[in-house]
């Protein structure tokens, strides 16, 4: 037995699954991302790759006491498998549902009973077999589940998203995905002068700040890269981040290791294998510093 | 189902000022729109702008991004420039932004009026 924490990717596909030979080897299904020691378990988004989590969970007859599942928003990619998670539909079992507050008029329960109606799916809410609990939260709020501490962010996308640092025994885990660097949008002009602009432009990069702050000195940070930089150019205002915000975010916030997450669906496996390798020449001080790696499906972290 | 608008009238009861109202979702379907109609009021001499966002269902970075780049023209023309709002969507991504430290926002349009006739801005 082993009380060490583990991370393993599910699904590390932005917008849609993508399954087929261009992305064997990191994989097509969208958001999922788990954080688990022996005995607790914390479910980051349920995109296709929640079902595979599933699927291994009842090859090696693993059960949880509780099954803790985060939503960082309820974007499609991030919600479509949720209702393949198997432990659902299992009685006795019980599945916390954490989610943030955003633009949306519904809460997390009316969300999954919108996903759950009979005309897109044939089993109700209502008929799961399974204890659930819903937790609504404000983007900014603390909350301890089991013995992990979690820290939630609000995030730059459309409708937003929330992030979350995971801590437990001196340890931090942070998955920051589904937003887009604010200042990159806003105009690059600088020849204002002005006390007010200056101060303006100053205050736009709180938002990177905010980002660092919530990932400072992390053992892991899982960072939307969706894009490259000439890719975001005609992107801007979709909600998402480049290879190099996430190195940016990770080498100011000192974390040890990167991982790069929500790979756009057009990315192939050779498209992603040559990025990395571009990116580790042009960005070697960032690869100097940081332990920097792709995501891949079924990867296992141990953090210890 | 989604709708925007955006207009600009001269004020009657403010002398040298302009209020521009923004109603629906300002979001980057309507950028191409939005920054059409900025430009056109950039055209002509600057005014002291008001903007009112009460009616606004939801905004994004993009939407905002084109109305603080208004603003930055406004601000360098020495003109005023005050937004009013009490959309709490509008607040949420002010205060993703930090930019509700910087700008000069109001609840109300009455408030606004009444803190200018005071010469308290």
């Amino acid at each position: 037995m082993s009380d060490s924490l583990q991370v393993t990717f599910w699904g590390v596909r932005g917008s849609i699954p993508v399954p087929g030979s261009s992305t064997v080897k990191y994989g097509g299904n969208t958001p999922c991302v788990s954080v688990t020691t022996d005995d607790s378990c914390i479910i980051l988004d349920a995109g296709s790759g929640i079902r595979e989590m599933a699927v291994y969970l009842q090859k090696n007859k693993k059960t949880y006491k509780n099954y803790n599942i985060l939503f960082s928003h309820f974007h499609h990619d991030h919600l479509l498998g949720f209702q393949f998670f198997y432990p659902l539909f299992t009685e006795g079992a019980t599945i916390n549902i954490y989610a943030p507050t955003l633009e949306s008029k519904y809460n997390v329960r009316e969300i999954l009973e919108l996903q759950l109606k009979r005309v897109f799916f044939p089993v109700k809410l209502h008929e799961i077999k399974s204890k659930i609990n819903y937790y609504d939260f404000k983007p900014g709020d603390s909350l301890t589940i089991d013995d992990f501490k979690v820290k939630t962010v609000l995030l730059n996308h459309p409708n937003y998203a929330a992030g979350y640092a995971i801590s437990r025994k001196g340890k931090k885990i942070v998955y920051l995905t589904d937003t887009e660097m604010v200042n990159r949008i806003f105009s690059k002009q600088t020849d204002y002068e002005t006390t007010t602009i200056r101060d303006l432009n100053h205050k736009l990069n709180s938002y990177a700040d905010k980002l660092i702050d919530i990932s400072y000195n992390a053992d892991v940070l899982i960072f939307d890269s969706q894009y490259t930089e000439e890719e975001y150019e005609s992107r801007q205002g979709w909600g998402h981040s480049t290879f190099s915000d996430a190195m940016f975010v990770a080498s100011r916030a000192e974390v040890k290791k990167l991982y790069f997450f929500h790979y756009d669906p057009f990315h192939s496996d050779e498209f992603l294998d040559n990025h990395f390798k571009y990116l580790k020449e042009e960005y070697s001080y960032y690869f100097d510093n940081i332990d920097i790696r792709m995501a891949k499906e079924r990867v296992v972290v141990k953090v210890k | 189902m989604s709708f925007f608008n955006i207009d600009c009238t001269r004020m009657t009861d403010l002398s040298g000022y302009n209020l521009v109202e923004v109603s629906g979702d300002v979001n980057i379907h309507y950028r191409a729109e939005l920054e059409k109609f900025f430009k056109k009021h950039l055209k002509n001499d600057f005014k002291n702008y008001i903007v009112y966002f009460n009616n606004v269902n939801y905004m994004d970075s993009i939407g905002l991004a084109i109305i603080i780049d208004f603003y930055k023209k406004v601000v360098k023309s020495k003109k005023s420039f005050f937004i009013v709002n009490n959309s709490e969507a509008v607040k949420k991504v002010f205060e993703l932004t930090g930019l509700h430290e910087i700008l000069d926002i109001f609840v109300s349009l009455e408030d606004l009026k009444k803190t200018l006739k005071e010469g308290n801005v």
